[in-house]
């Protein structure tokens, strides 16, 4: 659906963005972490067609944003800290917003009322937006990204300004939002990313310091395997032999799903080895995101699960 | 609907619901109001054509206001972002707002139509140069929306932005009155429109300017975002900027112009155009007008006409106080005056309009110059005496005039020389002989002109005046009331009855030891005999020299007419034709007689308007000042009928009313939107 190859994005002498690649497929919601300053919104602005890059290219189903506005007018995007206009209602600035991308006339008031609805801030359609609390304008904001349906939503730190209601009730938007969008979300919120989304990619001194799929409730498949009469290598290539094991890493294997455990404790016990431990890892992806940002960036090991 | 009128009308709403915009709307009536009524209290005349160029000054300052946070403020709160990552270009936004800003001020302009009403009420204006003045007005607030709008795309800060696009306006008004830099100035091009007479030159400008500032403003927000190749996206700007100056280079037909006026007053009159077609010598001509004053603006207007419609004219404006040497060699006196160069001859003429000027090179570029013919052999003054009696001064400002002189001596010679086209018989101090009366109304019946001044003591001239109408009558004029220092001799004289050209523009003259001038019965057809000047009621020519009082029975009660002018013309299907397009030929005989000699003496000339009195005099006699038929000569002058209360109306209606109603509009929009 949308793809960035080798962005490279500098702001004078400071590179903002150092060869970033990046896919996100359809119905995904991918969740772009990293330290302020990483390069997580100006790679959002560059995937939104904001912004020229020095290298690279991003494609939406083959066009990219920047030149063509028929890409552009498929992408919803949602700034931190979105600015509104101060002077209209809610309503006159989501139909605003609608109508510039493209909305027929007739259609423009109901997709704004509709938007505002899905996004809990139907009541507040006659309000001045000067007049909106931090939370309510993000909601509104949110509104008018997602107005004219795009199939492109790139939200960058959507849940600022949000209260723990307010957030569930965004969880559930981007929910609905997946079936019918792909989705980018910039957060520094490690528990929000791990809710919501099915892949991260952590952003660090402009580059990708790591990139790991997310399971279903915050865990990735990968088991930890400990079997007695048998040396550690040994084990190693035992495990990496049996279909589905992707990896394995001081004992714990990647999978591709539940089903690969069967495959392993069938393995160990044919070879004869004493199978001591077989159980699910819960992902610390908290642990992985310190370990990624800290380490230098040259020797930095890219981890793919 | 495009993406830039979508920009365009939201922010049109925006504006219309932000309190901001009627304070703005306020100080824009207030300054319009108050120079609208200072500038028609000035006038008094039906035309907005001195209230619109004033425009200029008060979009100057409301402009950058309304501007300052256009795109500005979007990209400093990066709602930019928001507008751009939609199907919209940098350049549809910076076009919508510059269209929203322009409606918003044409708006402000709206309520400024009760002025309009005004002069409709109580005048009877000339309604296309309104409607212009109205069209420039737009196309100016369409540029300086423009200006605002680039300087608010370039920086992120409105202040910045609004100091920003003031200091260019201000610079481009203020260029108006530097010469070298008045091609870039706004200020003439609005007057164009202002006075009913806009130019292809005009729009030229201010399209222009207008597209090249939202192309540089579009540019700029480009640049912003393209991190690569800004040598390529300044290429755009720059190409437009080169264009633009192109376009203003490239030069526009002297046809290229559309005079509204219901007199035609800024077109050259089809014999001015033909007489600047048969100029054959280069011409300079000099005007002498204070630096900056409106008079120096209507004469450049006016010789603009004349430069395009002849590239053999060139014409500069001086001012009086810093060409003092250029003056004294063109033999300029005064502001107001303009020499007139054509192949080495020179005419100083006054006041500048299309008929003296044109006059003027008629005159210069003809083979034949003028040559006044002064008599002599009957004691007559001498064109070559200095002494305070002599009319050495006189020669001195006819050869100023393009007048050349001559002495003639007909009790000698056989006939009046054909170089002679106006004889002069100044003071006689003898009757002339028969023989020479038989020349001299010969020559006048066949087209001749004559300047007769004598002294009250001076002899008969019935036989050389009579026949066309007119006689000296003996006696001196006293005039009690009008006595120079208490010398009822020395008359000072404000009357000039009749609308005669050798009083053109005379407000006075002073006559020393004066006569007077009768009509006298004559039998010629096509005779017109008018008075030129004439002394008041309380005048009278006395006849008695031993006394100094009154006598009602012998004395001529005033007023006396102290000089009088008589003009016979009669077709003739051939012969010499003054007018250049040809067609029967006029023959004229011209007299002007002046019951006093002094006036025109060295000792006199420079009192009052005795120098224009004989300068006219010689011109009409000359016959040239009427060669050409000009629509411009008298300019159409439409009163306002400007009672007191009218006044107070206008003044409280447009200082008052207007803005106030401003007022309680934004108070009104303030209370609407202040519960939501």
């Amino acid at each position: 659906m949308l793809r960035a190859r080798g962005l490279v994005i500098r702001y004078g002498p400071r590179t903002a963005v150092a060869g970033v690649d990046l896919e996100l497929g359809d119905h995904e919601i991918l969740g772009l972490l990293g330290p302020n300053g990483a390069g997580k919104s100006t790679l959002l602005r560059r995937l939104a067609g904001l912004l020229h890059a020095q290298a690279g290219s991003v494609e939406l189903d083959g066009a990219d944003p920047v030149h063509d506005p028929a890409a552009r007018a498929r992408i919803g995007y949602l700034p931190e800290d979105p600015p509104l206009y101060a002077e209209d209602t809610a309503l006159q600035y989501v139909a605003y917003l609608a109508s510039l991308s493209g909305l027929p006339r007739k259609r423009r008031t109901v997709a704004a009322r509709a938007a505002l609805d899905r996004v809990g801030a139907g009541t507040l359609e006659q309000r001045l937006c000067g007049r909106l609390s931090k939370g309510q304008r993000q909601r509104v904001a949110m509104a008018a990204a997602i107005v004219h349906d795009p199939c492109v939503l790139l939200l960058d730190e959507p849940s600022e300004g949000l209260d723990p209601r307010q957030m569930a009730g965004l969880r559930t938007l981007l929910g609905e939002l997946r079936t019918t969008t792909s989705i980018v979300v910039s957060t520094h919120l490690l528990a929000e990313a791990q809710s919501v989304c099915d892949r991260v990619v952590v952003l660090d001194q402009g580059r990708v310091a790591l990139e790991r799929r997310l399971g279903a409730n915050g865990t990735g498949h990968r088991v930890r395997v400990v079997a007695h009469g048998v040396k550690p290598g040994q084990l190693n290539d035992a495990l990496l032999a049996v279909p589905g094991v992707r990896g394995v890493e001081r004992g714990v294997c990647a999978v591709d799903g539940p089903a690969v455990s069967e495959a392993i404790a069938t393995m160990v016990c044919a070879r004869g080895w004493r199978l001591r431990v077989l159980a699910p890892v819960p992902d610390d992806l908290e642990a992985a995101f310190l370990a990624a940002v800290t380490q230098a960036p040259r020797s930095r090991a890219r981890e793919r699960t | 609907m495009s993406g830039w009128l979508r920009v365009a009308r939201r922010e049109l709403r925006a504006g219309l619901v932000t309190p901001a915009t009627y304070a703005v709307a306020v100080a824009f009536l207030a300054l319009t109001g108050i120079t609208l009524f200072l500038v028609t209290d000035g006038s008094r005349e039906a035309s907005l054509r001195f209230w619109f160029p004033n425009l200029g000054f008060v979009l100057l300052v409301t402009v950058p206001i309304v501007t300052s946070r256009l795109v500005a403020d979007e990209w400093r709160s990066r709602h930019l972002d928001v507008l751009l990552s939609r199907p919209v270009s940098a350049g549809g936004v910076v076009v919508g707002k510059w269209l929203a800003a322009t409606v918003l001020v044409l708006g402000l302009l709206v309520p400024t139509l009760a002025y309009v009403g005004f002069l409709a009420a109580w005048g009877r204006p000339d309604w296309p140069p309104i409607v212009a003045s109205y069209l420039g007005a737009a196309l100016t607030a369409g540029f300086f929306c423009a200006v605002g709008t680039m300087s608010s795309a370039l920086t992120p800060t409105a202040v910045v932005a609004g100091l920003g696009s003031f200091t260019v306006l201000v610079a481009l008004q203020l260029a108006g009155g530097v010469d070298a830099l008045r091609p870039l100035s706004f200020q003439p091009h609005l007057e164009s429109f202002a006075r009913g007479a806009p130019e292809l030159g005009d729009l030229v400008y201010l399209v222009s300017g207008t597209v090249i500032a939202l192309v540089v403003a579009g540019s700029g927000q480009r640049l912003r975002r393209r991190l690569l190749e800004r040598g390529r996206a300044l290429l755009v700007p720059a190409l437009a900027l080169a264009a633009a100056v192109a376009v203003n280079l490239v030069p526009i037909p002297a046809q290229a112009r559309w005079d509204l006026t219901a007199s035609g007053r800024y077109t050259l009159s089809r014999a001015s155009g033909e007489v600047l077609q048969r100029l054959t010598m280069p011409a300079r001509v000099s005007a002498f007008e204070p630096n900056g004053s409106s008079d120096a603006g209507d004469a450049r207007i006016l010789l603009d006409q004349f430069a395009r419609a002849t590239p053999r004219l060139s014409y500069r404006v001086l001012d009086l106080s810093r060409s003092r040497g250029e003056a004294l060699r063109l033999g300029i006196r005064d502001d107001g005056q303009v020499a007139v160069e054509v192949g080495g001859r020179r005419e100083v003429i006054s006041p500048l309009t299309e008929l003296t000027l044109t006059s003027a090179l008629q005159r210069l570029a003809r083979g034949r110059p003028q040559q006044v013919c002064a008599l002599a052999g009957h004691g007559e003054r001498e064109l070559d005496d200095t002494a305070p009696g002599g009319y050495d001064a006189a020669r001195t400002l006819l050869e100023n005039n393009a007048v050349d002189t001559a002495r003639l001596d007909l009790t000698v010679a056989d006939r009046v020389p054909p170089q002679c086209t106006v004889l002069a018989m100044i003071d006689p101090h003898a009757a002339p002989l028969p023989r020479e009366v038989q020349l001299i109304g010969d020559w006048m019946a066949h087209s001749g002109r004559m300047l007769i001044a004598r002294e009250p003591n001076g002899p008969d001239l019935d036989p050389l005046t009579a026949r066309w109408g007119l006689r000296l009558l003996p006696g001196l004029l006293f005039d009690p009331a009008r006595g120079l220092a208490g010398d009822p001799t020395s008359v000072l004289v404000n009357s000039f009855p009749t609308e005669s050209p050798v009083a053109r523009d005379v407000t006075g003259g002073l006559f020393v030891t004066a006569g007077a001038v009768t009509t006298a019965a004559s039998e010629d057809t096509g005779l017109s005999v008018a008075r030129v000047a004439q002394s008041t009621d309380a005048s009278y020519l006395h006849v008695d020299p031993g006394s100094t009082a009154y006598q009602p029975d012998r004395d001529r009660r005033g007023p006396v007419v102290i000089a009088g002018a008589a003009d016979r013309s009669t077709v003739q299907p051939t012969g010499e034709s003054r007018v250049p397009s040809g067609g029967p030929s006029i023959a004229r005989t011209r007299l002007l007689v002046v019951a006093d000699a002094e006036w025109a003496s060295n000792e006199f000339l420079g009192e009052l308007d005795n120098r224009r009195l004989l300068t006219n005099g010689i011109n009409w006699l000359a016959g040239e000042e009427d060669i050409v038929a000009v629509g411009g000569e008298n300019p159409d002058l439409r009163r306002l009928a400007l009672t007191p209360a009218r006044r107070t109306l206008m003044g409280a209606v447009a200082i008052g009313g207007l803005p106030g109603l401003a007022l309680l509009s934004g108070g009104l929009v303030w209370l609407r939107r202040r519960g939501r």
